[in-house]
């Protein structure tokens, strides 16, 4: 049975400190040793980076969605936004996802990234 | 008169008696034991050069002698009858034995390890002649009622009989140049392993992203740039630089274990 925490945010670099820090908090819950909380805090600010680098329009909020199994962890970010998301090949936030996370799926369509991350 | 009983005629046969009863009488006349030994000092020299290639130099051996046969000089009495030289052979040599006994093995093994590596080089020789075949361990064993272990144990600590010289110069038949055993001990290719360990990162970095590669590059290959100058360098934080680092490493650990399978 796996439990779920939306996070309704504004887009705005001003509030990606509260994205970290209920991250933190939320993972924390699940036995994560700290160098993993970092590894996901870095992966929720890089991602709302890249949100917020792609689609300039920040009319509407960022959703976030912890889905908390046993020992991992899969956060779904949205952009409710208009405009186009297209990744480069060579996107920096892109790469540091890709090394901390344990697994990442970016649907450009639905403007939305997700990560797991598994405790060890 | 005489405690021996024998008449005067008699002992007078003995070479060099006048030399003798001299330093009897005067064991501190060093002069006349001097002249006694260079009289006799070719039993000594005879003695020693059967012991030569044995572990031992000639001249130490030649000095052991020489030892045995002050003792003799000193020990000799004229009242038995015998002759001076059939007294001190057998001293002679005794020194000589203890020499090596004592002091040849440059590493001190177990008395019975010694006898019996001694056993066994005899019986080497005994049993290859009745056998007429190069005996087995099992062999030596059986006629030395010993275990075979006993025998190996013995056969590997009589090689520290005389460590041998790394310099030791062999002689190399086809060419001039003598090969030193220090040319033919083996040991660890240092550019094998440095290939290998070149061969095991390349393929690990082939998995890496770019991002990834380029901490590993810049931190521990190519440069030794710390973390806040490559978090300046591509303007992330240094605590990502770190983390990235981490995982990057922690992969290689991974790797590294599944190598070793």
């Amino acid at each position: 049975m796996s439990d779920k925490i939306t996070l309704d945010i504004p887009k705005k670099s001003d509030f990606i400190s509260i994205i970290r820090l209920t991250t933190s908090s939320i993972v924390n819950k699940l036995e994560f040793n700290i160098d993993e909380i970092d590894d996901l805090k870095i992966l929720v600010s890089e991602i709302s980076v890249m949100f917020i680098r792609y689609i300039k329009d920040d009319n509407r909020n960022l959703m976030f969605e912890f889905i908390l199994d046993e020992d991992l962890i899969k956060i779904d970010v949205t952009d409710m936004n208009q405009g186009l998301f297209k990744i480069d090949d060579d996107d920096l936030s892109m790469l540091i996802i890709e090394s901390l996370s344990d697994d990442y799926m970016v649907d450009e369509e639905k403007k939305r990234v997700t990560i797991v991350k598994k405790c060890s | 008169m005489f405690l021996s009983g024998l008449s005067m005629s008699e002992f007078k046969r003995v070479k060099n008696y006048e030399m003798f009863l001299e330093y009897r009488k005067d064991k501190t006349n060093k002069v006349l034991r001097n002249e006694i030994f260079k009289k006799y000092e070719y039993i000594a020299e005879i003695i020693s050069k059967k012991y030569v290639n044995k572990g031992i130099d000639y001249d130490d051996l030649f000095q052991i002698a020489c030892i045995g046969l002050l003792y003799a000089i000193e020990r000799y009495d004229l009242e038995r009858g015998f002759e001076f030289s059939s007294f001190a052979t057998p001293t002679v040599l005794g020194e000589i034995k203890k020499y090596f006994r004592d002091k040849s093995w440059t590493l001190k093994m177990p008395r019975r390890i010694q006898e019996l590596s001694k056993k066994i080089s005899d019986a080497k020789i005994h049993l290859t002649q009745t056998m007429q075949k190069t005996p087995s361990i099992r062999d030596i064993a059986e006629y030395l009622e010993s275990t075979e272990e006993e025998i190996l144990e013995a056969m590997e600590a009589s090689k520290t009989f005389t460590p041998k010289s790394l310099d030791m110069k062999y002689e190399n038949g086809s060419e001039e140049k003598d090969i030193s055993l220090l040319d033919v001990v083996g040991q660890e290719d240092f550019h094998f392993k440095n290939f290998e360990d070149k061969d095991f990162i390349s393929k690990v970095m082939v998995n890496l992203n770019t991002l990834e590669k380029a901490i590993v590059n810049e931190r521990y290959i190519h440069g030794e740039k710390t973390q806040m100058e490559l978090s300046r360098e591509f303007n992330i934080s240094q605590v990502t630089v770190s983390r990235i680092e981490k995982k990057v490493l922690e992969k290689f650990k991974v790797e590294y274990n599944k190598s070793l399978k």
